[in-house]
């Protein structure tokens, strides 16, 4: 994606979320309106000269790497659900290898103990020395 | 008692009791979400029956050196550790890039130890009429000090200052989820109840900064140090900051002693306002967000300082000014210690025991970290298909730790990919992090400001305090184009650079 078609989408999205912001607020009574209306106002009249600007700007294109953009996020949503259904610690432990993995790491062996390691932690730091509630699997049960 | 306070500082048992405080302090400072709060709570119970000078000196030998270990994630990895270290990451962090991770613990560790000290002076000599000061200061006041804290954007975005400000407005927006502190009135929720309680401002630093930044890591592989190699020695920091920035930590210790005595101000914004200062007093303000040695000094002396002067409404009116001021003041509590005058008349030994041993403190994670430190500056050397899978993980945990609900993970990975699309986009995080935290403070205090005056804007221009917050405000907003104007006329353009994240 071009930077300045990205910027665009960026500043739509921001757009977006002060414009609900701002239809929704102004439903709420005179008092908890008052500053989010006011902010959201403000804020939809800079995103706006932001997107005439925008236009007008040439940009120095983005050397991201996308794919691992994708699997990162992708990563961290499959994070989410390993940790819902396995718990933390295995959750966490997995999506170590599996992060580790999509970023190209070769050796799986360093990875599956970097992984395993990392579960441990969490289970003796946190769980076991911090006595802290971790999250439950719905699976596992611990 | 003076005397006596430091011979008891001094003692063997007091002396060991503050090594183990350090190191646990760093450990829970390191850990995004595990702040010196819940080290406090957590250690509480074991200390009831350990005589107070000890228990009370385990407790705030942690809280001392929170904020160092909070800085030590926030210079490799760009992770704070805590809020007050989200300032350090944005020099720091570029100074790890660079391989220069030891240096930049190296000036965090002579900033922070510089700020204990003084910190602690401040207590010592200022502590009464100091705590008048802050108990004159009503929601008026506090209302301009939210406006004078926003003002620090300018600061913080001088390139694009309207990618700053929008920033800023998704920031205040987030603030105002959930209830409305003053109606009840819930906001913004869309039907979700877990956003009743509106969005933990470490949850924001979570999701907008760390994630953010680790999945920018992520894509670009390699090491964090660009150069696969670390540059230079922890000691060498720690010395290019007594010789070449001593003005600059004493600037960042003085801000951090001044806000920690307000209750409510906290870490995370006098962390800021350091960075802003350096940056407005600095000849090469170019240089900052790119590996300023002075911004990573100033907001370390800032937060570091924080922590003595927290003491002061807590010691003087046992008034806590944050969580964790109020997990001690429990402890204090705990052991009969009441706060007041009389604390200091009848338990002046101990009192003065606990100034001596946070000075002390500040030398010991100063001692303590130098084992450390070579130790910790090699992380930025390790392939990130490692460092990075492991360190989103500690996000997890930190997101989850703060309301110990399972949502919050999911609201941190969703601002994850907010705050990674301002990264590559240049929209400054910093503005953001200050909207989050500043919003409910200027609301609160603008509706309680309006309650007592009964509707008239008035109010806010009332006092002397107010009009000195007033004054300050302006020479902030207005500061930055007198530098340039008087650039102009000798002729010499500063560019200034986007920085703050």
């Amino acid at each position: 994606m071009k930077r300045k078609t990205l910027e665009l989408v960026f500043l739509l999205g921001m757009l977006l979320f002060f414009g609900v912001y701002l239809v929704v607020g102004l439903s709420y009574p005179p008092r908890p309106r008052e500053l989010p209306v006011l902010v959201s106002a403000v804020s939809i009249v800079l995103v706006l000269v932001e997107i005439v600007l925008t236009f007008r700007k040439n940009f120095k294109e983005l050397t991201v790497n996308w794919v691992k953009v994708g699997y990162s996020f992708a990563s961290l949503v499959f994070a989410l659900l390993a940790i819902e259904l396995l718990g933390m610690s295995l959750g966490a432990a997995l999506f170590v290898f599996v992060l580790g993995w999509l970023l190209g790491s070769k050796k799986k062996l360093t990875l599956a103990f970097v992984a395993g390691s990392t579960g441990l932690f969490v289970y003796v730091v946190f769980n076991v020395l911090l006595k802290l509630t971790m999250p439950i699997g719905i699976i596992t049960g611990f | 008692m003076v005397l006596q306070g430091l011979l008891l500082a001094l003692s063997p048992a007091t002396i060991i009791t503050i090594l183990v405080g350090v190191f646990l302090g760093i450990i829970v400072g390191i850990v995004p979400g595990v702040g010196a709060g819940v080290g406090l709570a957590l250690l509480l119970p074991l200390i009831f029956s350990a005589p107070p000078l000890i228990g009370l000196m385990l407790l705030l030998a942690l809280w001392a050196a929170d904020g160092y270990g909070a800085s030590i994630t926030s210079i490799l990895i760009n992770v704070p550790g805590g809020p007050g270290a989200v300032a350090t990451s944005f020099d720091g962090y570029p100074m790890a890039q660079q391989g220069k991770a030891a240096v930049a613990i190296g000036l965090s560790m002579a900033s922070s130890m510089v700020a204990g000290i003084i910190g602690t002076v401040v207590l010592m000599v200022a502590s009464p009429p100091l705590a008048e000061l802050a108990v004159k200061m009503g929601p008026p006041e506090y209302t301009v000090l939210a406006v004078f804290g926003l003002t620090i954007i300018g600061g913080l975005t001088s390139k694009d200052p309207l990618k700053g400000l929008i920033a800023a407005g998704f920031g205040l927006l987030i603030s105002f989820m959930g209830y409305d502190l003053l109606t009840g009135f819930v906001r913004y929720s869309f039907g979700w109840q877990h956003l009743y309680d509106g969005i933990d401002f470490g949850l924001a630093v979570i999701g907008i900064f760390a994630i953010g930044s680790l999945v920018d890591a992520a894509q670009e592989g390699g090491t964090i140090s660009a150069m696969s190699k670390v540059d230079g020695s922890t000691w060498e920091g720690f010395k290019l900051a007594f010789k070449k920035y001593p003005m600059a930590m004493i600037r960042g210790s003085l801000v951090g002693a001044v806000l920690g005595i307000l209750p409510g101000i906290g870490i995370s914004i006098s962390s800021l306002v350091a960075y802003d200062v350096e940056k407005r007093v600095s000849k090469h303000p170019e240089t900052f967000g790119k590996g300023a040695p002075e911004g990573v000094i100033g907001p370390e002396a800032a937060n570091n300082s924080v922590q003595p002067a927290n003491l002061i409404p807590v010691l003087t009116l046992g008034i806590p000014g944050g969580a964790t001021s109020a997990v001690f003041l429990g402890a204090l509590i705990m052991y009969g210690l009441t706060p007041g005058l009389d604390l200091f008349r009848n338990q002046g030994n101990v009192v003065w025991g606990m100034f001596w041993g946070i000075i002390i403190a500040s030398i010991a994670y100063v001692a303590v970290g130098m084992l450390f430190a070579g130790f910790f500056a090699k992380v930025t050397l390790i392939p990130v298909e490692y460092l990075i899978p492991v360190t989103l993980v500690t996000c997890f945990v930190g997101a989850f730790t703060l309301n110990g609900k399972f949502p919050d993970m999911v609201l941190a990975v969703a601002m994850g990919v907010v705050g990674y699309l301002m990264l590559v986009l240049k929209y400054p995080v910093a503005p953001a992090v200050l909207g989050v935290v500043l919003g409910p403070m200027l609301e609160r205090n603008y509706f309680r400001s309006l309650l007592i005056s009964g509707g008239t804007h008035a109010i806010f221009f009332q006092g002397s305090i107010v009009w000195v917050l007033w004054a300050l405000t302006a020479f902030a907003l207005v500061y930055p184009y007198f530098v340039s104007y008087k650039e102009r006329k000798k002729g010499k353009r500063i560019p200034i650079e986007v920085t703050g994240g």
